[in-house]
């Protein structure tokens, strides 16, 4: 009931308080929205660390296939890079372009469904083979 | 010519002309089995165009598709309607033995009605269900330019969710693990909602594992004010005179329990009282200071933002209440919170913090934003 109390009084307390002791945010963290537009694959990948060590805290089997939230995680690094190449190789993708906006530029361009996202289908019109580039369990020996 | 030569020619005339024959009567009779089986189908009434058997490679193209709900639907609204429905089996897989097939669906549009609430079934088990199904892989779906609507009822003046122009691929679909190839089912979808905001959709699914385990990401980025105020016109005291919402969403569930977070930003929101009464005019402008109050004050946006840590069941999840308050605070005085994935989902805290260090920390300009507590149960 106290404790309860306290919270409640110190989130009133910094509601009131915090407007007349600080300025409002001027910036925003690292960097702004426009630079966040210029580089989205980094960010996203940053963001995403977290997951990728998930499975293995989780306790997966090693037969459990590969699940990933970010969908250029469905590649291997060498996969991402390759994509970003064959992109760029397209003149489809800048230095420092978003990877998504280009696959939707090759996706309408060839008339399949404009994800923005590496289905199997994309790769291979991109004349990469899903079965070099994807993230699959290892076959059972 | 001599005379088993004749015969050979005949022999083949003849099995040439039964193929002319079979090819003439395919498509009709397709057409016909179609109709036959739509009209049979409880509940529903549906008509075709037509139908196309291919044989090399072994495909079915049905055109326009138009299905309508018995007894009450009517042929102008349909339920259901596709321009073009293509599906297909894979040769290669047919010769080693596996059933995988393909389909595309162009134009579809779906119009969905709310019901009465069903008892949802709970603990669903994908992958004992799929165990019952015959081996069978869909390599690939995919759906172009699509138009789903959902409507709260029948008639114009129910709020309606409109989803159009949207672009999905579903593959690697299949009733068992080996069919699978040590990869996810996969499902990719972007669209526009209402007139104003794109949605993105991306989700990995294993469902050959007992329990739900998924993981994925979702976003819906600049639903405007007039989209806003029509979905929320039916409950509404107040309107929004301007300003965009972005929502992001990452979540992974394994065996049903989820772990991820939501990430609201409301950007140059302004409030105003739907009506001339005093109270509802009173109550708008306190909204109203109160997001100017927790706004950031950086350029070109005034955002109110944070990260929801999502925790739980899947079928009864618990939205963390404490991270979510500070992060606001975070946002509005500390630094801004960017729109987009960074920070989804949220980390964890190692063991569950008192409200004063989440505080402390959460409100630290060094650190990133406010941490998921762990619940009681994990």
């Amino acid at each position: 009931m106290m404790y309860a109390f306290v919270k409640r009084a110190l989130f009133i307390g910094l509601m009131v308080i915090a407007p007349g002791a600080c300025s409002h945010t001027k910036e925003v963290e690292s960097g702004s929205e426009a630079s966040k537009a210029a580089k989205p694959e980094k960010q996203d990948n940053a963001a995403t660390s977290s997951t990728r060590a998930k499975p293995a805290s989780r306790g997966r089997g090693n037969d459990d296939v590969p699940l990933a939230s970010d969908p250029l995680r469905m590649l291997t690094p060498e996969g991402q890079k390759a994509l970003r190449e064959e992109l760029k190789r397209r003149d489809l993708l800048q230095e420092q372009g978003s990877v998504p906006a280009a696959l939707r530029k090759f996706q309408a361009s060839q008339g399949i469904p404009e994800t923005g996202m590496p289905d199997d289908e994309t790769l291979k019109r991109l004349g990469l083979d899903p079965n070099d580039v994807v993230v699959r369990v290892r076959p059972a020996t | 010519m001599s005379r088993g030569g004749r015969r050979a020619l005949i022999a083949l005339g003849v099995v040439i002309g039964v193929c002319l024959l079979i090819r003439v009567v395919l498509d009709p009779l397709a057409t016909w089995a179609i109709r036959r089986q739509l009209k049979k189908t409880p509940g529903m009434d549906g008509v075709i165009a037509g139908a196309h058997v291919s044989i090399v490679p072994p495909g079915l193209t049905i055109d326009r598709l138009k299905l309508i709900e018995v007894p009450g639907g009517s042929w102008k609204e349909p339920l259901f309607y596709a321009e073009r429905i293509e599906g297909g089996l894979l040769w290669r897989a047919l010769f080693e033995g596996d059933l995988v097939m393909k389909a595309r669906i162009e134009k579809p549009k779906v119009v969905v009605y709310r019901r009465a609430k069903s008892k949802a079934s709970k603990g669903i088990d994908l992958a004992t269900m799929l165990e019952k199904q015959a081996p069978v892989k869909v390599a690939r779906i995919e759906v172009v330019d699509g138009e789903l609507t959902l409507a709260a009822g029948e008639g114009k003046d129910n709020p309606t969710i409109w989803l159009h122009d949207f672009e999905i691929v579903a593959q690697n679909l299949a009733s068992r693990k080996d069919l699978g190839e040590g990869r996810p089912a996969t499902v990719m979808a972007r669209g526009k909602l209402q007139r104003t905001a794109t949605v993105e959709m991306f989700a990995t699914l294993d469902p050959w594992n007992k329990g739900l385990n998924f993981s994925g990401r979702a976003s819906m980025r600049g639903l405007g004010g007039s989209d806003i105020n029509g979905l929320l016109a039916a409950k509404g005291d107040m309107v929004l005179k301007a300003g965009t919402v972005d929502l992001f969403s990452e979540f992974d569930v394994r065996k049903g329990v989820i772990s991820g977070g939501v990430k609201p930003v409301l950007k140059n929101i302004e409030v105003r009282s739907a009506d001339d009464g005093l109270w509802n005019r009173f109550k708008a402008w306190v909204v109203d200071e109160s997001l100017d109050i927790l706004s950031d004050d950086v350029p070109g946006r005034d955002a109110v933002a944070t990260v929801v840590p999502l925790k739980g069941r899947i079928d009864a999840p618990e939205a963390q209440i404490t991270p979510a308050i500070i992060g606001v605070i975070r946002n509005a005085f500390v630094v801004g919170l960017r729109s987009g994935f960074s920070h989804l989902p949220p980390p964890q805290a190692g063991e569950k913090e008192s409200t004063v260090k989440q505080i402390k920390e959460g409100l630290d300009r060094k650190k990133g934003p406010p941490e998921a507590q762990p619940s009681k149960k994990s």
